[in-house]
């Protein structure tokens, strides 16, 4: 192990002199720290519309006039959900599902017009955040660190000299893969400390969202430093097939397109094949269609007769209109509820057949891991759509409830007024803790474990076999 | 003490090594000559550990290379035919980090000064990184790095190639006090002359086989060039 310890720590101290190392520390600091401040500007903008929007929403909502409740139904409110400082370090999905719904009480719309629903994971490709520069960057900088560790002490005839001092296959395996994993870290903790700099200060502020959010960010700075770590691993697994620095350095390069580049694409293309959901277009058609079949069926408020009412226990007079439509909405949210859960359940299945190439590729599993932590993936979304419809419901059912007991025989010439609307509250997000979401985030954990145990153990077989093969 | 009993190294169809038996004694310096491909390099790697034997065995002070590996290396120093040495460090560090490597205690920054110009490292070069050294300066901080191991065996591989006669000089004396101070010495070499000079024992291989064997006080240096030129031209 005294072997091991003195080549791991040779290599630090040599690549730590080394002025590419510094360099490419600066590079990758300085586009990190750009990336943060993007982040920044962007969700500062973000922040200030949604803010202005909620506002003029509300405003607008209550200065509706007096109206009769169903036609309040048909007059839209928005359910927003805000931004974390999580957002800065990865936003995931976010830009393909959007942050908020337009809720129209009277009608379920969440998976209208957002195509991201229908796909897998699409990765905003080109989105220069801390965790795209994590997945790709430093995944790439720990297979090249790793890569030339080996490579370059053969081709330079010195792995014959650490031989001939005493150093045993073992300790050099076991040195060379420290050194690399060690030296990425270092270079990891710098990256990760301007990556999640201002988003922890930013939750040390009470701008995290979630209750959890620093326990979100420490779980997702450690997942990003062993991702990077098990790419270094990685380098110094291929490192050992090759004689040559330049041969090593290809083949690397040649793993990193595939693990972060091709296979993750490969995964979600395979998912969508395997397991098909339903277009947008077509969900959405055939929800409603079935919904206003069983409504007509059942009978729906719209048609029944402005001036039927009928008493209920306690002697009151109740507007058949409003119960109908109270019942059509009942009905359709059964419906609803159904549909949802068949398409969330093709969306787990296909899920399930992207986390199949975690087998193959790190990536899959930190890129599902890191837009989890930072409540940017689609169980975080899927859970704001559920607290959105939950608070469609409560609209719709005040709105039919002041109908059915004050519309009386007036039906639609029943008007409510400002006292109404000021009853229903605006949409307020409750940002779910981890444990919270559906959708567990240990089986991504374990993988990168797997991942990290599984290169340990190929890197020092390799190493140590070609070392004794000569 | 260092012994090869009937060792051979096959590769394929070719026969690198055959059957090679010597034994250097400690104290002792033996020159193994031979052309390219004789098979010198072949016996240091055996030595070493660094490849394996088809047949016959290596022994380092009795502990057997291929049986005991560890105890082997640990009784053995090398100096490699062009020393590659880590670029960003310096004289003293390479010095400290072989001593880690070997897991014997750290020499301080005096001690490693001391060994380096009793390798014949001046002074002023041991503090300054490996990058900036000439050949010979990178072959006399490997000399040291063996030294300071304090083995009691020494395998060199043309530790005087390209060296400059100063340099050659300095180093061929290192070579001998470490002999004299017990270790058994093994040095692979063209440089007949030299190897005249300093050897207690001198060894000819050609295709993997000892040809001829002798004492420098059999032999003056200019026998020695014609007895080898002869075994390479197959006229001996």
């Amino acid at each position: 192990m005294n072997g091991a310890l003195a080549i791991a720590g040779k290599d630090l101290r040599e690549s730590l002199r080394a002025g590419w190392l510094l360099a490419a520390g600066v590079v990758m600091i300085l586009l990190t720290l750009a990336s943060a401040l993007s982040a920044a500007v962007n969700r500062g903008e973000t922040s200030r519309a949604i803010a202005t929007a909620e506002a003029q929403e509300a405003q607008t909502w209550l200065d509706q006039g007096p109206r009769n409740p169903h036609a309040a139904a048909h007059f839209s409110r928005y359910a927003v959900r805000p931004l974390s400082a999580l957002d800065d370090v990865d936003p995931g999905l976010r830009a393909f599902l959007g942050g908020h719904v337009w809720m129209e009480a009277h009608l379920q719309r969440p998976a209208e017009a957002r195509p991201a629903e229908d796909r897998v994971d699409p990765s905003p490709l080109g989105a220069l955040t801390p965790a795209w520069i994590v997945q790709h960057i430093l995944a790439l900088l720990g297979l090249l660190i790793g890569a030339v560790s080996l490579a370059r002490e053969r081709e330079e005839g010195r792995l014959v000299l650490l031989q001939g001092h005493g150093a045993g296959a073992l300790s050099i395996a076991l040195g060379k893969i420290l050194g690399a994993a060690g030296l990425t870290a270092v270079l990891s903790a710098a990256l990760l400390l301007a990556a999640t700099g201002s988003a922890w200060w930013r939750i040390f502020a009470g701008a995290g969202l979630y209750s959890d959010a620093g326990l979100r960010l420490a779980l997702w700075t450690s997942a990003a430093l062993g991702y990077g770590v098990v790419f270094a691993i990685l380098g110094v697994a291929l490192s050992a097939w090759f004689s040559t620095t330049r041969a090593s350095l290809m083949a690397s390069l040649l793993f990193w397109a595939f693990a972060v580049i091709i296979a993750p694409r490969i995964a979600t293309t395979a998912a969508e094949a395997i397991a098909p959901a339903p277009s947008p277009a077509t969900f959405v058609t055939a929800l409603r269609a079935e919904i206003r079949a069983a409504v007509m069926a059942a009978g729906d408020g719209h048609g029944a007769p402005a001036s039927a009412t009928v008493l209920d226990e306690q002697g009151r007079t109740l507007s058949v209109r409003g119960l109908r439509l109270q019942q059509g909405e009942e009905i359709g949210d059964v419906i609803h509820d159904r549909r949802y859960g068949e398409l969330r359940a093709a969306y787990r299945r296909q899920a399930d057949v992207r986390f199949a190439f975690a087998a193959v590729t790190p990536t899959v599993a930190f890129s599902s891991l890191s837009a989890g932590l930072t409540g940017s993936d689609f169980a975080h979304h899927a859970d704001f759509l559920a607290q959105a419809e939950a608070h469609r419901r409560m609209m719709i059912r005040r709105l039919n409830e002041d109908d059915i007991y004050r519309a009386g025989d007036r039906g639609g010439a029943y008007m409510a007024d400002r006292a109404l609307w000021e009853q229903i509250p605006g949409f307020v997000y409750a940002a779910p803790t981890l444990t919270a979401i559906e959708r567990g985030y240990l089986r991504d954990g374990h993988v990168l474990i797997a991942w990290f145990f599984g290169g340990f153990a190929v890197a020092l077989a390799s190493t140590i076999f070609a070392l004794r093969r000569r | 003490m260092l012994e090869a009993r009937e060792l051979t190294k096959r590769y394929r169809d070719v026969v690198a090594l055959d059957g090679l038996s010597l034994r250097v004694e400690p104290g002792q310096v033996m020159a193994l000559l031979g052309s390219n491909g004789a098979g010198k390099s072949t016996t240091i790697g055996l030595f070493l550990g660094l490849i394996s034997s088809s047949s016959g065995e290596a022994f380092v002070d009795g502990a057997s290379v291929s049986k005991d590996p560890a105890a082997a290396r640990a009784k053995l120093a090398y100096v490699p035919e062009t020393a590659s040495l880590y670029p960003s460090l310096s004289g003293i560090e390479t010095l400290q980090f072989f001593a880690d490597l070997a897991g014997r205690p750290r020499p301080t920054k005096s001690e490693a000064l001391a060994a380096l110009t009793a390798a014949g490292l001046p002074e002023a070069a041991a503090a300054k990184r490996v990058a900036g050294y000439s050949k010979g300066m990178r072959q006399k901080t490997a000399l040291a790095i063996a030294i300071a191991k304090q083995a009691k065996a020494l395998v060199l591989d043309e530790p005087l190639s390209g060296l400059d006669p100063v340099a050659a000089i300095e180093t061929t004396a290192a070579i001998r006090a470490r002999a004299e101070a017990g270790a058994a010495v093994l040095m692979a070499t063209h440089d007949l002359f030299r190897a005249h000079d300093i050897a207690d024992r001198l060894v000819i291989l050609k295709a993997g086989r000892l040809v001829a064997a002798m004492s420098p006080r059999e032999i003056d240096a200019r026998g020695l060039e014609s007895l080898y030129v002869a075994h390479m031209r197959g006229t001996a």
